[in-house]
């Protein structure tokens, strides 16, 4: 269908008035408006376009118009958002950067050279701190270790929080009441509160400071997903299952759970994000990654001083990491968003 | 609606009590709030630590520290001794620092508000125009910048800037949260600022875009349109009031989350506000200062969301609270 004719941003904002004289443009809203599937019709009555889904085989092609699946459509809409795409190459360098680069790059960490605080040369491209540690080694261990976190983090916490609002939601009645008043109290206390009461414990065990962020930031997946299954649970698949005989079990995870996987999708993405930012916070305060491993946030704390000292490159690399990864992962979770939107028809073809 | 608010209150006050318990537990939990005093030197007697012990309630179980704390709470209206010390009143300081943190929190909440309806309006406007890709990059950059760098970089800017040009930005709060005067307010109120301001207008500008957006293509803005009201008529009075709801409780939420969430501008600028003293409560393992803050701010948290609830009421004529 790649070579349709005609524009076929129509239903982006259906009603926009200024859209002007787009083909199919008014016909769109108004089937819109039946309930029909707007993207649907559009392409069986585009005006001086042919009738796309009458005309399987038609005469002058010669090629079969293969069926694409659902994950086939999102990646395509996905590849036309510009900015999520570079984000995910970005996203990739700064993994390469982190775990090959650790490895291959001369200098560790904590192995302390003769140039004491160096500004940033070839031999230590990220300068050097006043233990003549080398900085890029530094941030190189920061962005592991914050990587892993965070990752960690958003995978529990998706995970959990997306199988506990899927049972609330499918159960109601008093389980659903009780397992949200859970999630109330959860969201009094705040996530920094807690992650300073116990990474002061656990700082100097990542995972466990991980289960720590995850068992605080799971709420809001839960309380999404707890909306989706209020209304897919109604569907009459649901329904068709159940009169097949499924258990509550199989219906949640065979039928329920993969229907609400897009908006559990961008949760992920936007939680990497959030986990990275706490972390980093917790970090700099001095209750999160302890001493001697490095977090990109511990190393902020120490180039604080060093920044109002005049070493600034000690303050700005860790924290441009950080903003490379929350800003990629931001930029991923909206093309996503887009992506796997069912009403988005903007980039069907 | 009364009877609803009443329902609301009652149901939150066993999840107050819940939520300090938990975090009694985890602040109790294996810390000993002694530990400050018993490695002074020289070291203290047992009979000394003894006492002191008594004294804070410390030598009883979990569960009685706990109904004592709750006891003396709701009895006295007292948060009970700090180990911090007698000069630290945790009854007086909570008032004080309630509002340091207040005058830290209400300017930026009003410069972000107004940065993000305007933002948020503009892009819903000319959507997919330069300017709201502009904006939403613009956006996305404060949402992933972590506001303590953010923080830091500010103060190493307004140090130069005061270095160059010789203005008087304060980096540091006010010592005991005295303004020494009406010409120091702006000193000392602008890093902070333009930090939570920065850092909280980014969500709020995307919402209002969605909600102006969802406004915008709606058929009653249509027909104001089409009975030929003027353009600004059409946008402000049944376009703008209309978008303004959602958002109204949005920023109602989250006004809760920001005065919680203070800790970090407050440690870095160093205004002794409520966050300074969760933090240095945690330092000393100080539970009684801990269980304090945490009270003030899940407070917060579940009040501001009866009034989010009350405000889509009153606001939006379609919903009927039952």
């Amino acid at each position: 269908m790649s070579e349709n004719p005609g524009p076929r941003d129509v239903n982006d904002e259906a009603g926009r008035p200024d859209l002007g004289p787009t083909p199919g443009g008014r016909n769109a809203e108004f089937l819109g408006e039946q309930g029909q599937q707007p993207g649907l019709m559009i392409d069986a009555v585009t005006p001086g376009g042919e009738d796309v889904l009458g005309s399987r085989e038609p005469a002058d092609r010669e090629f079969g118009v293969e069926a694409r699946s659902q994950w086939q459509l999102v990646l395509r809409r996905f590849l036309q958002h510009k900015l999520a795409v570079a984000s995910v190459v970005v996203l990739l360098l700064v993994v390469l950067f982190a775990f090959v680069g650790a490895a291959v790059w001369h200098y560790s960490p904590t192995q302390f050279t003769d140039d004491f605080s160096a500004a940033p040369s070839l031999k230590h491209p990220f300068g050097t701190d006043s233990n003549g540690a080398d900085h890029m080694a530094q941030v190189m261990a920061g962005t592991q270790l914050s990587l892993k976190i965070a990752f960690s983090v958003s995978i529990t916490a998706t995970v959990f929080g997306s199988i506990y609002g899927a049972v609330s939601g499918y159960y109601r009645g008093l389980a659903d009441t009780l397992m949200m008043r859970l999630v109330d109290l959860v969201l009094t206390i705040p996530a920094l509160a807690v992650g300073a009461l116990l990474g002061k414990k656990f700082g100097n065990n990542w995972v466990l400071l991980a289960m720590v962020l995850a068992g605080l930031l799971w709420t809001g997946s839960a309380r999404v997903v707890r909306g989706q299954v209020l209304s897919v649970r109604e569907k009459e698949f649901v329904e068709a299952a159940r009169a097949l005989g499924a258990s509550d079990k199989r219906i949640i995870f065979r039928h329920i759970i993969p229907n609400v996987a897009g908006p559990i999708i961008v949760l992920f993405t936007l939680l990497v994000a959030t986990a990275v930012l706490t972390e980093t916070a917790l970090s700099f305060l001095g209750f999160g990654v302890q001493f001697p491993d490095i977090s990109l946030g511990s190393l902020i704390t120490a180039g604080e001083t060093a920044a109002t000292g005049g070493r600034g490159w000690l303050f700005y690399f860790p924290g441009l990491f950080i903003i490379l990864i929350a800003l990629t992962v931001n930029f991923i979770g909206d093309g996503l968003r887009d992506a796997l939107d069912p009403t988005q028809t903007k980039a069907r073809a | 609606m009364l009877a609803f608010t009443i329902r609301r209150i009652l149901v939150s006050i066993p999840i107050l009590i819940l939520s300090t318990f938990l975090v009694f537990l985890l602040v109790a939990w294996g810390a000993d709030p002694l530990s400050d005093f018993k490695s002074k030197n020289p070291p203290p007697s047992p009979a000394e630590v003894a006492a002191r012990e008594h004294a804070l309630g410390l030598d009883q179980g979990l569960l009685a520290q706990y109904w004592n704390w709750i006891r003396n709470l709701l009895v006295h209206g007292d948060f009970g001794p700090s180990v911090q010390g007698a000069a630290f009143d945790i009854n007086a300081e909570l008032g004080r620092r309630t509002w340091v943190t207040f005058r830290l929190v209400i300017c930026s909440i009003i410069i972000a508000l107004f940065l993000a309806v305007v933002v948020g309006v503009i892009t819903a406007v000319k959507q997919y125009s330069v300017t709201d890709y502009a904006a939403t990059l613009v956006g996305f950059f404060f949402l992933s910048l972590p506001v303590f760098w953010f923080a830091i970089l500010l103060k190493i800017w307004a140090t130069d800037l005061n270095n160059s040009l010789g203005t008087n930005i304060k980096t540091l709060g006010p010592p005991g949260g005295q303004w020494g005067g009406i010409g120091n307010w702006a000193g000392y109120l602008v890093l902070p600022t333009i930090t939570l301001a920065l850092s909280s207008y980014a969500t709020w500008a995307r919402f209002q875009r969605a909600s102006m957006l969802d406004v915008l293509n709606s058929d009653y803005m249509r027909l104001a349109r089409a009975k030929g009201l003027s353009p600004r008529r059409v946008m402000v009075r049944h376009g703008l009031r209309t978008a303004l709801i959602p958002m109204t409780t949005q920023v109602t939420l989250d006004v809760a989350a920001i005065m919680g969430g203070t800790v970090i501008t407050e440690q870095i600028f160093q205004w002794q506000g409520l966050g300074t003293m969760f933090l240095n409560g945690i330092r000393t393992q100080d539970t009684n200062a801990v269980l304090a803050w945490l009270l003030i701010s899940a407070t917060l948290v579940i009040v501001f969301n009866l009034v989010a609830d009350l405000l889509y009421a009153v606001l939006d004529p379609r919903i009927r609270l039952s």
